[in-house]
């Protein structure tokens, strides 16, 4: 099945980069707008208590943290070094791909990209592979980083036109973060875009001189958003390395730390609007930029939201990048207010400090990788988020720290709970807490429904106005990825994660 | 917000943390542990030959680049890579041969002074504050009579714990005791009472809350509830006193505290 061709077959009606998500899930976010929304209404709010088990699937230990894809009744997703193709109907294994490692952080996989008949995917060890989705058989991989130098991978690859994006994430070493774009067919390189400029070029005058912008940061972990009207791909930065030590490095540090628009075809840079200046506290703004459509004083307006790690919730314009809102979502003591464009302005009392201080949020932040959900139906952005906070030390007081430079002691795990944020005004209105811990995504779909998870293994059904369960289910360990629907055969499935194993829920038969 | 205000405040009290990344967690690439014989001579080699242009901790000075993060040095084994370098020079970038001022071993020396460099920088986990005793003692053990003196003392259960710890964990400890101690049988119980809507009440250690699920023990055993409209909970945890305190403590309270309780040797 040819992605493209799912997305030629929209109704004229719906924008395009919100084709109407309805019986398959082809892409990391469902559709190329991030919202996870879903068309489909079988399951609804009347009926969902009625769910019932159709399948699992064991892929047998590593917990799954991909979005699975569901294209032609096949599921495919990953964990580090594995791949799998299971009958999205059955849960019936079709092929299962694995590689020796040579190494490199396993922290996680995204899951896959897809074009045509072939699948896309990173492995830890810095490799863009590419399999024929019929048979499992790898066609290509090309090395998209080099591992000696700390560079690892987790994002799912994006695929728009004739583009796959993927890029490196980093840990310990100072080097530039990147994303690039691959040709479907070859693999061959067609661009990069860094996320520090060249010394002497446009965005230096925010680095203290080319030492430091070189070692860079600025890593591109999530895959991002895609408005095909605009022709823009949206995507966003993580920290500026050392990662809390910023006495080498004066300055706002462009373009970490940022929601960055670029244009699929050259990778040029069409506008960025930085979340975090300097920051010292790991609050990459990695996280999904979702598109949306709104009437903000009576006009219609296209929209992009962000909750960012640093606690904070951002709605701006998409076509240039212009500050809509900024809002608090969780508790934080980081910032003095905003400026003029609504970005926070940092305490410098709170950055690290050689006999600690403490910050809410804490590393982990307010939220992180867990994808949200947009609904166009209630205009709420959901997002699962958490209370925290760490006393953060500076240990290398150095002149040109390197790596991390310092390192934070959690003092408060805090409530987590899905938060439902007014998407123009990011007011909050209303929060559902889910306990402790859990790193579940969110889906909305049509029938009145919003799925998540808790901390204590239960998925959840809410209802996406007020916030109250409808239903639920303990899968016996907490989600770490986002939930999907499907419709196969008339029926529509919900597929939820649970560390290794794959849940399918649908109605009963009639 | 969730209907019932009550259960949300509950819930906030439990559950599992996220766990915390470690190196052995993260599977960190590391080069090899070298030599400290061959790093130390090394490292003497490196300033007096090489600091001039790549500084003194080789992450670059006048003119020369960054060794740590360069792709040549990471991608070096045992000298295959530096070794042609430092030998030949790079005449076109100002470098010139060290071929006749260091021997083979000398090199390799210096070698080996890079990969633990490099290593160093990559092992975060390991990195150790300095003074934490900043602050002022005595205003300390005052605020520490006011906030914290109606559940522990320094001649009681706080009794020359500062020789148990080390400073950043002792920090950490005071301010949030849930982070640091295991939950082991010594470790402070929190305990629930839920009254059923039948009128029964059970009271004892809390196992689990969620927001469908209440469990404790009791002297008679184990009891699991499902949590209804009419079910009604009241959750005691010993250290939710200190995530009070959290919330409007300053960080000159800390400094204060931690300088008291250091000195409680």
């Amino acid at each position: 099945m040819n992605i493209q061709l799912l997305l030629a077959g929209i109704a004229l009606a719906a924008p395009l980069y919100a084709h109407q998500l309805n019986k398959s899930w082809p892409t990391y976010n469902g559709d190329y707008s991030g919202r996870r929304f879903s068309e489909l209404s079988q399951i609804n709010a009347s009926n969902v208590k009625d769910l019932t088990l159709v399948w699992t699937y064991d892929s047998g230990g590593v917990p799954i943290k991909a979005t699975p894809l569901m294209v032609g009744g096949v599921l495919y997703f990953t964990v580090p070094d594995h791949a799998w193709a299971v009958d999205a109907r059955t849960g019936r294994e079709l092929w299962h791909w694995t590689t020796k490692s040579r190494g490199g952080i396993h922290i996680g996989n995204r899951g896959m990209g897809m074009y045509k008949n072939w699948l896309f995917f990173v492995t830890p060890d810095d490799y863009l592979v590419s399999l024929d989705a019929t048979t499992g058989k790898e066609r290509w991989r090309v090395e998209i980083a080099d591992l000696k130098l700390d560079y690892f991978c987790t994002v799912a690859p994006v695929v728009v036109g004739d583009h796959v994006f993927a890029s490196p994430s980093i840990e310990s070493i100072d080097n530039r973060g990147y994303l690039a774009s691959y040709d479907p067919v070859t693999g061959k390189l067609q661009w990069r875009w860094y996320a520090t400029p060249k010394p002497g070029a446009p965005g230096s005058e925010t680095w203290p001189n080319s030492r430091a912008q070189k070692h860079g940061g600025g890593a591109v972990w999530i895959p991002g958003t895609y408005d095909p009207d605009l022709n823009i791909y949206y995507f966003g930065t993580a920290n500026p390395q050392p990662v809390m030590a910023g006495q080498g490095r004066k300055g706002a540090n462009l373009w970490t730390n940022s929601i960055v628009a670029v244009n699929p075809d050259t990778g040029k840079m069409v506008w960025f609007y930085q979340t975090t200046p300097h920051d010292v506290h790991d609050w990459d703004a990695s996280e999904t930029p979702v598109l949306f459509d709104a009437e903000i004083n009576g006009k219609p307006r296209k929209l992009l939201a962000q909750a960012n790690r640093n606690g904070y919730f951002f709605a701006l314009d998409r076509t240039n990048g212009r500050h809509i809102v900024t809002s608090k979502f969780v508790p934080n003591n980081w910032a003095e207010g905003l400026d003029a464009t609504g970005r926070p302005i940092r305490n410098p009392k709170k950055d690290p400090q050689p006999a600690g201080t403490i910050v809410f949020p804490s590393e982990g932040g307010g939220t992180n990788w867990f994808p949200p959900s947009y609904d166009p139906q209630t205009g709420l952005f959901y997002v699962r988020v958490t209370r925290s906070g760490a006393v953060f030390y500076l240990t290398d007081t150095s002149a040109n720290p390197e790596s991390w430079g310092g390192m934070d002691k959690s003092v408060w795990s805090g409530p987590s709970s899905i938060e439902a944020i007014h998407a123009t005004t990011g007011k909050i209105v209303w929060n559902h807490p889910t306990g402790r811990g859990g790193t579940s995504g969110v889906l909305t779909t049509a029938g009145k429904l919003l799925f998540g998870g808790d901390g204590s293994g239960n998925a959840l059904a809410l209802d996406p106005d007020s916030g109250r369960t409808l239903w639920h289910v303990n899968l016996g360990a907490t989600m770490r990825n986002g939930p999907i629907t499907y419709e196969l055969d008339g029926r529509q499935y919900i597929l939820l994660a649970a560390g290794a194993k794959l849940f399918a829920f649908a109605l009963p038969k009639q | 917000m969730l209907s019932n205000p009550k259960l949300s405040l509950v819930l906030a009290v439990i559950g599992t943390a996220v766990p915390h990344l470690s190196a052995q967690g993260l599977n960190l690439y590391l080069p090899p542990k070298q030599n400290p014989a061959a790093v130390a001579r090394g490292k003497q080699l490196f300033q007096t030959n090489c600091s001039f242009c790549h500084g003194p901790e080789a992450t670059g000075g006048n003119g020369g680049p960054d060794l740590v993060g360069s792709v040549l040095v990471n991608n070096d084994h045992h000298g295959n890579l530096i070794g042609p370098v430092v030998h030949n020079g790079r005449p076109d970038k100002g470098m010139p041969s060290f071929s006749s001022k260091l021997t083979k071993t000398q090199v390799s020396d210096i070698v080996a002074f890079l990969h633990q460099r490099i290593r160093n920088v990559r092992m975060r986990f390991s990195y150790k504050v300095k003074n934490l005793a900043i602050g002022s003692a005595a205003a300390g053990k005052t605020y520490f009579k006011a906030h914290c003196g109606s559940c522990h003392s320094a001649s009681g259960d706080l009794k020359e714990i500062a020789s148990k710890y080390p400073p950043e964990t002792l920090q950490q400890l005071w301010l949030s005791p849930q982070s640091v101690l295991p939950r082991s049988a010594n470790s402070p119980v929190t305990t629930v009472t839920v009254a059923l809507p039948s009128g029964q009440r059970f009271s004892g250690k809390l196992t689990h809350l969620s927001e469908f699920n209440v469990s404790l023990y009791d002297s008679q055993g184990y009891h699991s509830f499902p949590i209804t409209s009419g079910t009604k909970l009241q959750v005691h945890d010993p250290l939710a006193a200190h995530e009070q305190l959290l919330k409007q403590l300053t960080d000159s309270d800390m400094h204060n505290v931690t300088t008291y309780l250091e000195t409680l040797k």
